[in-house]
């Protein structure tokens, strides 16, 4: 009994740490960058623009031999272009199964088409993210499970679904070493208009829409959140707000 | 002389970037004065090189209306030490031209060649200011600022380049198109600098017979899409927002920049300390590759030393007033502008100034005002070259000096004797 009480205190004590390090301001910034959590965190801040500080898992320097641990680092990130292939783009009402990875063959234009695709500018959304295996031992069969868009104002949530995930273009290692890290490029499927979205699925009295000036609802853009697991691990980042790619944006 | 004069409203308050870029340039004068050699000579570093702090106050400072989605996007991910687009790995520098052949190739369903591809970045940094700036020509040049759809669909059709405004240059290349390894190794058409602020075939200048909403329109138009509504932007103007509500604005001239409190029409980007350009030049790159790789910062801050240096090619531009004005002329139109113009369009500083309320003035405000980018404000123009640099206003809507002089001024119109001294003295400037 006196082991178990124990170690819910080293735990309590470690988990205190952590959140503390959340909530520190960030060097030389204005606390506005996002984003990665352990999802038992449910606790997250938010900026008074709707994104949340936090910036990323520190490296858990609590570690015991023996112990698993893993943190994600939002990197950068886009929502796409699908002007010329609105066909590929998110359904209004959401897509079921969300962030589940396609199989091998996946077809959709866009998913196939990291660059301008033949020219006529269909592109796949993408978050980039960097996984540190933290932790004491290695860490296997890293897969996504969750991949989803926040909308302003709210954080209104629209599960959606990756076409790829990938280092260096090749699939997920199946074992990441201790202190091995990696950047995980996520392609997954974006709005069309996020802007249009809002207002085509507001409430009946136009909230989405409404005092935009103060929430940037009126944007067109969106954060995106995405979740890692390594049984038993899961760790989640939230990007800041991402915007479609545009032709001529400088 | 009916005359309705200055009533200039600086919005953006001098921050202590300004003190210490002030501080700098005293310094640099001093030591100019005391020895020749070392005015020439640049400093081996700067802050923005140094590290994501420096970088971050820099951009923290630049963008003073940090609420707009513009500035929120680079707030989010920029100059973090940690995480986000600090984060990127660094883009290749090295491309060649796209020449005449190559359009032939892709015209002819072809593909498009890599090449013998030029690496741009210098294995040793320069040591001179007259080195640090012809680096920043060659990236301002040659170095692949974005990489779009409609690029490559534009380099495979060259029969239409002469109704778009592409001009292809005496040497078989085509000016601010370039060949490189694009992010999936394949080799790609970029666009530089040049592409748009190269008009005539002089670098920095804007570009006034390109069309890239025409570009665009027919691009789209090929891929079954409809934007013919881009049309209606005409040559030498674009609207580089991605807001929703039309702001088109005219492709301005680089020169001034050395002078420029405020970048972009609304003066979204004030100018507060050497780096603010790199920093401005840098967020450019990463966002016209896709977020997945960042520029060479010794190219940024190359391309930041070349173009506060640049210089209009003033017998190359300025049209020859006729008939050739008077000295007479010209030393009161001196006075005049000192007189009523010199508030705004300071001497001192390349004939520009800081920010001046939309409301205050009679033209369109839609640019200050638009969502992503709106201050409420205008920057005031420089007025280097100002003769050579019609249209004006903006959005491109005055065709003229005179024109503008003798209705469009957004302060007031001054006497027919007092306009034509004052247009004999800007042509001198």
């Amino acid at each position: 009994m006196r082991t178990s009480l124990l170690t819910l205190l080293i735990a309590g004590v470690a988990l205190s740490g952590c959140l503390e390090a959340f909530d520190a301001p960030r060097e030389g910034t204005s606390d506005t960058a996002d984003t990665t959590s352990d999802t038992s965190d449910t606790s997250a801040d938010t900026s008074d623009t709707g994104n949340p500080p936090d910036t990323g898992n520190p490296p858990d320097t609590n570690s015991a031999p023996g112990n698993p641990s893993f943190s994600l680092v939002y990197i950068s990130g886009h929502l796409g272009h699908y002007d010329s292939c609105p066909d590929q783009a998110l359904p209004a009402a959401g897509i079921d199964g969300a962030g589940q990875a396609e199989p091998d063959g996946a077809s959709d234009d866009a998913a196939n088409c990291v660059d301008p695709c033949g020219g006529w500018g269909c592109e796949a959304a993408e978050l980039n993210l960097r996984l540190i295996n933290n932790g004491t031992v290695p860490l296997t069969n890293v897969v996504l499970t969750d991949l989803e868009l926040l909308l302003a104002p709210d954080d209104f949530t629209l599960p959606t679904r990756a076409h790829a995930v990938t280092v260096d273009g090749d699939t997920l290692p199946t074992t990441l070493g201790v202190g091995e890290v990696i950047d995980i490029r996520v392609q997954f499927t974006g709005l069309l208009a996020y802007r249009d979205y809002r207002s085509a699925n507001s409430d009946s009295d136009g909230a989405f829409d409404s005092d935009c000036a103060s929430t940037n609802c009126g944007i067109n853009g969106a954060r995106v959140r995405a979740v890692f697991a390594s049984f038993p691990l899961k760790q989640e980042a939230t990007s800041p707000t991402l915007y479609p790619v545009t032709d001529i944006d400088t | 002389m009916a005359l309705l004069l200055l009533r200039t409203q600086l919005v953006h308050p001098a921050s202590r970037y300004r003190l210490l870029a002030a501080l700098t340039l005293l310094l640099a004068a001093s030591l100019g004065a005391c020895d020749g050699p070392l005015a020439a000579a640049e400093p081996a570093t700067t802050p923005y090189l140094e590290s994501a702090t420096e970088r971050r106050a820099l951009l923290e400072a630049a963008l003073w209306q940090p609420e707009l989605p513009y500035s929120r996007e680079l707030l989010d991910s920029y100059g973090f030490s940690d995480l986000g687009w600090e984060l990127l790995p660094e883009q290749t520098s090295a491309s060649r031209p796209l020449t005449v052949t190559d359009a032939k190739r892709l015209e002819a369903g072809l593909g498009l060649t890599l090449g013998e591809l030029t690496e741009h970045a210098p294995v040793e940094l320069p040591t001179s200011r007259a080195g640090w700036r012809a680096l920043g020509e060659t990236v301002f040049t040659q170095l692949p600022l974005r990489e779009d759809g409609y690029l490559t669909w534009l380099a495979s059709r060259p029969s239409r380049w002469p109704d778009l405004g592409v001009t292809p240059n005496a040497d078989g290349t085509v000016r601010g198109l370039v060949v490189f390894q694009a992010r999936n190794s394949r080799p790609a058409v970029g666009v530089t600098c040049v592409f748009c602020h190269g008009g005539d075939g002089i670098v920095g200048r804007g570009d006034r017979e390109l069309d890239v909403g025409a570009i665009r329109a027919e691009h789209a138009a090929e891929g079954g899409r409809d934007m013919s509504e881009l049309l209606s932007w005409g040559p030498g103007r674009a609207d580089v927002t991605d807001d929703g509500v039309p702001s088109v604005t005219a492709i301005p001239d680089m020169w001034g920049l050395g002078h420029a409190q405020y970048l972009n029409h609304s003066g979204a980007i004030a100018v507060s300390a050497p780096g603010t350009l790199a920093v401005r030049f840098e967020t450019q790159y990463i966002k016209g590759h896709r977020m997945r790789s960042r520029p060479a910062r010794q190219l940024m801050w190359a391309m930041e030393r070349f173009l506060t240096g640049l210089q209009p090619p003033r017998e190359s531009l300025t049209p020859t007033p006729s008939p050739t004005p008077t000295s007479d002329a010209i030393r009161a139109g001196r006075q005049q502008f000192n007189a009523t113009c010199a508030g705004c369009h300071a001497p001192d500083a390349g004939f520009s100034g800081g920010l001046v309320a939309a409301d205050t003035l009679a033209v369109d405000p839609a640019v200050a005002t638009t969502p992503e980018r709106g201050t409420g404000s205008y920057k005031v123009p420089s007025l280097i070259a100002v003769s050579a640099n019609a249209p004006y206003f903006h959005d491109g809507s005055m065709p003229s000096l005179e024109a503008l002089l003798e209705s469009g001024h957004p302060f007031g119109v001054l006497d027919t004797q007092a306009r034509q001294h004052l247009l004999a003295y800007l042509h001198t400037l």
